[in-house]
């Protein structure tokens, strides 16, 4: 049960930080060669015309929010999901994917490690990432979990032996979780919508665009990069995804094992993790009565139940 | 024995917080009493599956405000449904609810329960927040919403983490539903509830 705290709290690690720094890095380099060729122009212009038409859906579906139905609103809310056809699809290619490689190796993974060797990995790469914590916290105004942050990123690389340790934890200074998409959400920015990536799962354009800003504002990413040691990062990328995939593998077989709509499941755990996160664990706004008085049930409706 | 020890221990602390704040809101001490009795139900082995499949559905009749859940299920979609299809979904789902309970909450493992607050939500609910402690891990957030009916206190969500059985559920069920109908979503769920028991059995 208690795994159920790791519910895609993987979309914030270093995987999709790696992976968006990648591309984009790659977009920069071949900007001025694409306009140098008309080939590649062409393929330039159609990828235009894809983001265009991208905007047109997620606009097309933004324009029909059927406001006079407050539980039509609510569920329309709560789906926000205009590209799932092509997300759906993206998901079951992930399915066959973890089937067949990444939930084997996590099960290996948690057989071959010990706990608490597991636990210090994690510790290493948490404590690896501890200035995006402070960077993102400091973004969002909130100087309190900064500086928790902070101290938990000087105790724990000194005391706690580069990390292995989380002796900060025990001396009161708690975890915390920031990444640029919650600051993003600080700021204002909805999720825009859902969105699916190929490997790394759920995520929205918010997150995803998030994610990306992340692996820029890490500085261990830079140094890694000068002293080309790449390869560094990408095995710390690895190791992260296993070791999160690791902690939830029963929770999430039992997921997909007790939903009808497992696709839908995990928009919505994904979705209401991300509020969770952003609100820092405050109770949620979200009013689970879609709209609704709480007095709207009344007796004949009652009365198919019982 | 270590795990009666550790139920006694939440019991304990369930008592202590509610002597400690003189006025404990009946809300805190009606999700104490439910987590010791589901506390009781988690110590059943595994195996005697019918046993906690039973005691389960008696939980859930008893604390849980089921005409409110199942009509917030299925969002705007209980009202074009027909008397048949209300009844009928009432009946699988309320069956789903109590195989899903049995077969994604393990053994009781000697977590300890913590009452931390509660907060008054509006006229009638109130949120308790709960913590469920265990040696090396970190605590895990569980918050109970507790309406005040007609027939006393009774649950009406929980969610671990910020996550929401009921907006979970429902999020599924109006996917099912907007692509499929409700008849459709009744028969996923009868289909999902034979195989789960066929999966316990074997």
């Amino acid at each position: 049960m208690s795994m159920a705290r790791n519910i895609f709290a993987s979309s914030t690690s270093a995987i999709g930080k790696k992976h968006f720094g990648d591309t984009h890095k790659k977009g920069f380099r071949c900007l001025p060669r694409n306009n140098a060729t008309s080939k590649t122009w062409f393929a330039g212009s159609k990828f235009r015309l894809f983001v265009a038409g991208c905007c047109i859906v997620i606009l097309g579906a933004c324009a029909t929010p059927p406001a006079n139905d407050p539980e039509a609103m609510a569920e329309w809310q709560a789906t926000n999901d205009p590209l799932e056809p092509l997300n759906r699809g993206i998901f079951e290619v992930n399915l066959v994917l973890d089937r067949a490689l990444i939930r084997p190796i996590a099960v290996g993974y948690r057989w071959v490690f010990p706990g608490f060797m597991r636990d210090a990995i994690e510790n290493v790469l948490d404590n690896l990432s501890e200035p995006l914590n402070i960077a993102n916290a400091v973004m969002q105004g909130n100087f309190d979990r900064a500086s928790t942050a902070t101290g938990r990123l000087l105790v724990n690389s000194t005391l706690g032996i580069a990390g292995l340790i989380d002796v900060a934890d025990t001396m009161g200074l708690k975890p915390i979780d920031e990444d640029f998409g919650q600051t993003l959400a600080i700021w204002g920015s909805d999720e825009i919508a859902y969105l699916v990536l190929p490997v790394l799962g759920p995520s929205s354009f918010r997150d995803g665009l998030g994610q990306g800003v992340d692996f820029f504002l890490n500085p261990l990413n830079y140094a890694l990069d000068n002293a080309g040691l790449e390869w560094v990062g990408w095995t710390m990328t690895a190791i992260n995804g296993i070791d999160q995939r690791s902690r939830s593998i029963e929770l999430l077989d039992e997921i997909e094992r007790g939903s009808v709509d497992f696709y839908a499941a995990i928009r919505s755990l994904y979705r209401q993790r991300r509020e969770d996160l952003i609100k820092n664990g405050n109770p949620s706004s979200v009013d689970p009565f879609f709209g609704h008085s709480e007095d709207f049930l009344d007796d004949s409706e009652l009365s198919y139940v019982n | 024995m270590a795990s009666v020890t550790a139920a006694a221990t939440a019991i304990m602390l369930g008592f202590s917080a509610s002597i400690a704040s003189q006025a404990t809101p009946p809300q805190e001490q009606f999700v104490g009493e439910l987590i010791d009795k589901a506390i009781k139900v988690l110590e059943l082995p595994v195996e005697k599956r019918a046993q906690r499949e039973a005691g389960f559905r008696d939980l859930l009749n008893q604390n849980f405000d089921l005409p409110t859940i199942v009509r917030l299920v299925l969002g705007r979609h209980w009202r074009t449904a027909t008397p048949r299809q209300k009844s009928k979904f009432a009946q699988v789902f309320k069956t789903h609810l109590v195989q899903v309970y049995t077969s994604q909450l393990g053994l009781y493992e000697g977590e300890i329960i913590v009452i931390e607050k509660s907060a008054s939500l509006s006229k009638k609910d109130t949120v308790i927040y709960t913590l469920i402690l265990q040696d090396g891990e970190p605590p895990l957030r569980v918050d109970w919403r507790v309406r005040e009916t007609d027939y006393g206190l009774k649950v009406i969500d929980v969610a671990a983490e910020g996550v929401s059985m009921l907006t979970t559920k429902r999020s599924e069920f109006a996917s099912v539903v907007a692509r499929e109908g409700v008849d459709a979503l009744i028969g996923k769920l009868e289909d999902l509830n034979v195989e789960i028991e066929e999966a316990a059995e074997s």
